[in-house]
């Protein structure tokens, strides 16, 4: 207990709760890759952006220097950036320009550092003195008074860089009355927590600022950027979270209450549905390490399960008092078990998807499911059992008149023999929900699918509302997408930036592309920097001879100071690669932040893509395609939100495909292996088209689509329509179609759990993130056409069905002859891996395998245990635990015999000599050896310890089930010398056994399993019971000796044990009755030995006449 | 205190009403203005920098024609040749064999329109055009001439050219000077002679043929 306490706190503790929306996406489409690159490296994603919104551009200014100077003000804030960072800190622009020319091509370098020789630099300062004189250009008046050798002229394309000191357009919209204040904090704000406290600092500082002057009114102010979307992301899932579970908790407690009207069960219910979500979120910690929010959602879903199963568990529980918790979970375990498995294979089969998000929540759904069942099945009635009172006890959403008119009171039979179907207005309730079915898809058609990643989006966002504000007021040319190009180091970088712009002008020169940012200008160049490390030193030896030309052609001192400031930067360059080589200066390093990047990975650089006219989706789509190319490690990928809906709709295509066959054919392979009937399966689908159908016309009506999120109600839809549905058909079995009864025991629990579940759903639908109302709504709709489609139109249709076609007889097994996997086929099979595979491992796979077979057939245990309980004085839990052994027993004898008849020495030695003594003195009298054996042990393997005394050994058996299986088990045993003689196929058989007896063979029989019409009731164990008469047939046909023998497994191998000669008087062995008492004293000879071995004692098939195994 | 009083009341009075005459003069120049078909003169450009230690002087002609069509030429022969009208600007270095041209029209935006701005910013056509664009901080007249000081209204304008003044005659209402005044303290001043009030102007004056060699660049267009 203390270690599965200990594994839950480990497993709560190592989850995380991940707020980020992209990682539910699949990294491999390079959309998501490209967006989650952005924001994993580049400073940009971790700004937060304050904008001011004023009537004239003016008052919007003012109102953006107050703001952002106010947040400066405060130790907390590292940077508040209401203009150009170069307009308010003019030495960091040399250091730029220093930066740039030391990463700039060498040729280019040396042709500025050519203008330094003394005849170039006098034209240069001429050349500057005659522009100033005659330009309008207001760039070269500013420029060349300072900059008389052209350092600010940077060669290429760096003149598209954001260091104009009028350029500010990350600052403010074109008309000027929009300002955007770029603000940064100084903690990290690596948790959710910690995005969302920084937010409320601004927000409330930003209203205070606000209230100081009443001018300030007119100023519309607004927060977006990362942070802002992180905090209002996660703390409206944590509320969500908050808010929805508790709800749902709250509605199931409510309707369970209205219900049942009992508080000790609810409360018992709540404290499981607490463990299963505490034990579903510590596997989650183990098996996916975080939980996004949006994944969250499981917990509704799970609590909605669940509790679907503790409903059918009490119902069951409540109808049949007399049962107990036992018979509880005997009648309707089977259901939940594979309900729960289906649900957790349909769940279970999104972990084969590629969004990741969706894995998470399929595995956690699966993986709670299963739990959440075993838990249920486990722990939920025997505490109530204690407690309660016996009396029966009606399910309050019983229709008790229906009730009267067709079953007894006490709710355990029916009345009398008729079976009740369901009442006509049902069948019409059925036909009226599939016509307005039809009706409703033939008017709206089925709901489409909508692409976008609007799921993605919380449903209100301030966040998100300023930031298409700020879309539309700043950008000139549509959003723009981003451009990321990655590699394994700066140099690779570099090289792809350069084929990138090469590309970009030719789809700017075609007019598919309006405009474009790249960073290939200020990206720093290893190669570059280290070739013009040199010339950079001789232009800093060149600069008094500069100085006294400039005095001579009459600039001022100050005229060369951006010179000497670059030239002072060169000598204080790092000479490290990656961030290490970045400029002192933090504007330029900050610049460099927003568009370079390095890990332990390599290089990123970040650019901007303005689409051209046709800014369409599709435009957008080829543009990515055409420009985002893979070559070894490096890569260039155009990204942008708007993408993700079309990239993320494709993979889910894909997806439909590789996982929608598969976990097709894993539901039907369980739906046939928990119903053992195609006839039930198929009955099971077509409920599930039929409540797929109610569900689509329901959204049609309600006009809702299919998103990228609410996707999961497709399996949770399969789950619980696969759940309702056995849970219902199953019912109808155990009550012979009888649907009243089913209805009252089972049918009326999954109301109740489709109300709660629904509820849960819808409590969902509040959520603050559109994706999860969706899934909430579609959800609660889709339960609810589960439970309509499996209790109302399925008993309808079946009840429709001629009555040869509807029903399956028994209780959803075939108990009553061998199992249905006891063929040659599989028989073959065991002797081919019986040859193969060492005796160990074949031991312990087949007492594997025993185990599993009776977890997979709960009928069959249920025969099993009937037919122990004499043997073990009607001990209940002493049969359940004595069939758990029998059955691996069954496997661990199965191999053996399958060793046996390939061939493998398996034997069994006699327990001691006086044994074989026995044997040599009843073959003394002459008169032949019957020996005979009830199933008890390996009898197989006595053959081999006769033959190999040279005795001849006769064994009678039934025919085999299905074609050339009798022939394996004959050759089987002929590989030891024994003979096979099947009895029942020819009628002169038996003169042939008397013959062999009378010549004083041993002849050997099964007493304990009689072919139909040849048993004699004796006693066994002190209840009739039917034995084959055959022996006493054959005494009294050949007098021969009677002896007892049985075959045991026990610690040291196979035993042989013999039992004296039964003695009897033949003369009496004349009348039938004389032939029930010798049948009746082997049988009492045999109680002992069965008493000994019940776990050894193999019938699975009904043994005990009038029994209700 | 009554003689404190007095004084006060009385220079207040005065600055009350040397204020009116200023408004007055300002409203008869605009008006002068209003009516100007077309316009022409010589001038020499004074440009002062931080950097060089003496001004530049350059001696240039300009040309106007309402409603916005002007030409200034800078040096004889002509070094640069700047030709304004109601959709571009073109500007023309013959000895650099180079030309640039940039959209004024409704569309365009950026500091370069805000540049362009300025060649006419000389000639308002009228009170409520002039204030559209720019804050009138002081009208003052001394000795003969009204100098009118100014700031552009615009923020990005105003970080291109934070102050500006006109100056004309007070008697013939000539523009006699002006001058720019740029954020890194350099100065452009252009004093105007020989200024002929709506002289016969062909619209070719206003158009520029340039020879094929030239090399034209959109230095405001991407």
């Amino acid at each position: 207990m203390a270690g599965l306490a200990a594994a839950l706190v480990l497993g709560v503790a190592r989850l995380r709760f991940d707020a980020d929306v992209l990682n539910l996406l699949p990294a491999k489409l390079d959309v998501v890759r490209g967006l989650q690159l952005r924001q994993a490296h580049f400073s940009s994603a971790d700004d937060t952006l304050v904008t001011v919104e004023a009537a004239d551009e003016s008052t919007a200014a003012a109102a953006a220097e107050s703001l952002a100077l106010r947040l400066r003000s405060f130790e907390r804030v590292a940077a508040a950036e209401w203009q150009s960072p170069f307009l308010e800190d003019p030495e960091a622009l040399p250091e730029l320009l220093a930066w740039i020319w030391l990463n700039r091509p060498p040729e280019e370098f040396a042709k500025w550092a050519q203008g330094l020789q003394p005849d170039r630099a006098a034209e240069s300062l001429a050349a500057a003195r005659e522009t100033l004189a005659t330009t309008f250009s207001p760039e070269e008046i500013a420029r060349l008074g300072r900059d008389p050798f052209g350092l600010t002229r940077v060669p290429g394309n760096v003149g598209e860089l954001d260091f104009d000191p009028l350029a500010d357009a990350e600052h403010r919209s074109p008309d000027g009355r929009f300002r955007v204040i770029l603000v940064r904090a100084k903690e990290s704000l690596r948790d959710y927590r910690d995005s969302a406290r920084w937010i409320e600092f601004l927000r409330g500082e930003v209203a205070t600022w606000q209230e100081e002057d009443p001018d300030r009114r007119r100023v519309r102010p607004g927060i977006t950027g990362g942070p802002a979307f992180v905090a209002e992301t996660a703390t409206g899932m944590e509320a969500d979270l908050e808010k929805t579970t508790p709800l749902a908790a709250a509605a199931i407690a409510l309707v369970f209450l209205a219900a049942h009207r009992r508080l000790k069960p609810l409360a018992w219910l709540l404290v499981l549905l607490t463990a299963i979500l505490c034990v579903t979120v510590a596997a989650g910690g183990f098996l996916v390490g975080s939980v996004n929010a949006v994944s969250l959602g499981f917990a509704v879903i799970l609590l909605g399960v669940s509790v679907d199963h503790a409903l059918v568990l009490y119902q069951e529980f409540k109808a049949d008092p007399g049962a107990g918790a036992a018979g509880a979970r005997r009648a309707v375990g089977w259901g939940i078990s594979w309900s729960a498995a289906t649900t957790a294979a349909a769940f279970g089969s999104l972990a084969l998807g590629s969004l990741p998000g969706l894995a998470q929540l399929g595995i956690l759904v699966a993986v709670g499911t299963l739990s959440g069942a075993a838990i249920m099945l486990l722990f939920f009635l025997p505490p109530l059992e204690r407690r309660r009172n016996h009396k029966p006890d009606l399910n309050p959403v019983v229709c008790h008149s229906e009730l009267a008119a067709t079953g007894s009171e006490d709710g355990t039979q029916p009345r009398s023999a008729q079976v009740a179907g369901p009442p006509t207005a049902l069948k019409f309730a059925a036909l009226g929900l599939a016509v307005l079915t039809v009706a409703a898809l033939g008017w709206r058609g089925a709901p489409r699918m909508t692409i976008s990643d609007d799921p993605l989006r919380p449903a209100h966002s301030e966040a998100i509302d300023v930031s298409d504000r700020m879309g539309t007021r700043m950008s000139q040319a549509g959003d723009p997408m981003m451009l990321l190009a990655t590699g394994p180091d700066e140099t690779a970088v570099a090289d792809r930036l350069k084929e990138m712009r090469e590309k970009l002008h030719r789809l700017r020169s075609e007019g598919r592309i309006s405009d474009f940012l790249l960073p290939d200008g200020i990206f720093p160049h290893e190669r570059n920097r280290k070739a013009n490390a040199a010339r950079a030193e001789r232009a800093a030896e060149s600069l008094p001879r500069l100085r006294e030309l400039a005095k001579e052609a009459g600039f001022s001192p100050e005229s060369l100071a951006l010179t000497e400031q670059v030239v002072r930067s060169w000598q204080r360059a790092e000479k490290g690669t990656g961030r290490a080589s970045y400029p002192d200066s933090p504007v330029v390093r900050r610049l460099l932040e927003k568009a370079v990047a390095f890990d332990d990975s390599g290089a990123y650089a970040l650019g901007l893509v303005h689409p051209g006219e046709d800014s369409s989706l599709e435009t957008r789509r080829l543009l990515a395609a055409e420009i985002g190319s893979t070559d070894g490690d490096s890569q260039s990928i155009l990204a942008g939100w708007d993408l993700l809906g079309v990239e993320i709709a494709e993979a889910v295509r894909q997806d439909a495909t590789r996982i929608g066959i598969p976990a097709a054919a894993a539901v039907l392979a369980l739906l046939f292996v928990a119903f053992r009937s195609w006839r039930d399966a198929a009955f099971c689908l077509l409920s599930l088209a039929f409540a797929a159908a109610v569900l689509l016309a329901a959204m049609s009506l309600c006009g809702w689509s299919w998103t990228l999120i609410n996707l999961p109600a497709i399996p949770l839809l399969l789950g619980l329509g696969v759940d309702y549905s056995i849970h219902m058909q199953l019912a109808l079995r155990r009550h012979r179609g009888d649907w009243l009864r089913a209805w009252r025991t089972t049918g009326g629990a999954l109301a109740l759990c489709a109300t709660t579940t629904s509820i849960a759903f819808a409590a969902l639908a509040l959520s603050h993130n559109q994706g999860l109302g969706d899934l909430g709504r579609v959800c609660a709709a889709g339960v609810l056409s589960a439970w309509a489609s499996a209790v109302v139109a399925l008993p309808a249709l079946r009840s429709l069905l001629p009555a040869g076609w509807r029903e399956d007889p028994g209780n959803g097994e075939e108990v009553e002859g061998p199992a249905r996997i006891y063929g040659a086929a599989a028989w073959s099979l065991g002797l081919a891996v019986a040859r193969m595979a060492p005796a160990e491992w074949l031991a312990a796979l087949g007492r594997m395998g025993g185990s599993l077979y009776r977890m997979f057939a709960p009928g069959r245990e249920q025969v099993v245990i009937a037919n122990l309980l004499p043997l073990v004085d009607n001990d209940q839990r002493r049969a359940s635990a004595t069939a758990r052994d029998l059955y691996r027993e069954f496997g661990e004898k199965l191999v053996s015999l399958w060793r046996f008849e390939a061939g493998e020495a398996v034997t069994a030695r006699p327990e001691n000599e006086s044994d074989w003594r026995h044997y040599e003195e009843a073959k003394r009298a002459g008169n032949g050896v019957l020996l005979v054996t009830p199933h008890l042990g390996n009898w197989e393997l006595g053959g081999p310890t006769l033959t190999e005394r040279g005795e001849k050994l006769l064994v009678l058996s039934q025919a085999e089930p299905g074609q050339g299986f009798t022939d394996i088990r004959r050759a089987g045993r002929a590989r030891w010398g024994v003979e096979t003689l099947i009895v029942g196929d020819d009628m002169f058989a038996f003169v042939g056994v008397i013959k062999r007896l009378q010549d004083g063979d041993a002849v050997a029989l099964l007493i304990d399993r009689p072919e139909p019409g040849k048993g004699v009731e004796v006693e066994l164990c002190g209840r009739p019971f039917l034995a084959s008469v055959a022996a006493a047939e054959l005494a009294r046909a050949t007098g021969c000796a009677i002896v007892p023998v049985v075959i045991v497994r026990e610690a040291a191998g196979h035993v042989l044990k013999t039992l004296p000669p039964v003695a009897y008087d033949r003369a009496a062995l004349g009348s039938p009755e004389g032939r029930r008492e010798l049948t009746q004293k082997i049988m009492r000879d045999f109680e002992p030995t069965l008493r000994q071995h019940p776990s050894q004692w193999f019938q699975f098939i009904p043994i005990w006449p009038g029994g209700d195994s | 205190m009554a003689f404190a009083l007095l004084t006060s009341t009385l220079v207040g009075f005065n600055s009350l009403r040397a204020a009116e005459v200023d408004e007055a003069l300002l409203d008869r120049w605009l008006n002068a203005q209003t009516n100007l078909v077309s316009w022409s003169a010589e001038f020499t450009q004074i440009r002062r920098f931080p950097t060089l230690t003496q001004p530049l002087k350059t001696q240039g002609r300009v040309s106007f024609k309402a409603p916005s069509s002007f030409r200034w030429q800078l040096g004889e022969p002509a070094r640069t040749i700047a030709v304004r009208g109601p959709e571009e600007a073109l500007i023309y270095y013959p000895k650099l064999k180079r030309a640039e041209r940039y959209a004024l029209g409704a569309e365009a935006t950026g500091p370069w329109k805000d540049a362009m701005a300025l060649l006419d910013a000389g000639f308002p056509r009228s009170r409520a055009q002039l204030e559209e664009r720019f804050e009138v901080v002081a009208i003052a007249a001394s000795g003969g001439t009204c100098r009118l000081q100014l700031r552009p209204r615009g923020v990005r304008a105003r970080r291109l050219l934070p102050r500006m003044s006109l100056e004309f005659d007070v008697k013939t209402l000539g523009l006699s000077a002006s001058e720019f005044e740029f954020p890194d303290g350099s100065s452009m001043r252009n004093e105007y002679r020989n200024l002929k009030a709506d002289p016969a102007m062909a619209d070719e004056v206003f158009r520029l043929s340039l020879p094929a060699e030239v090399t034209v660049k959109e230095p405001g267009a991407r």
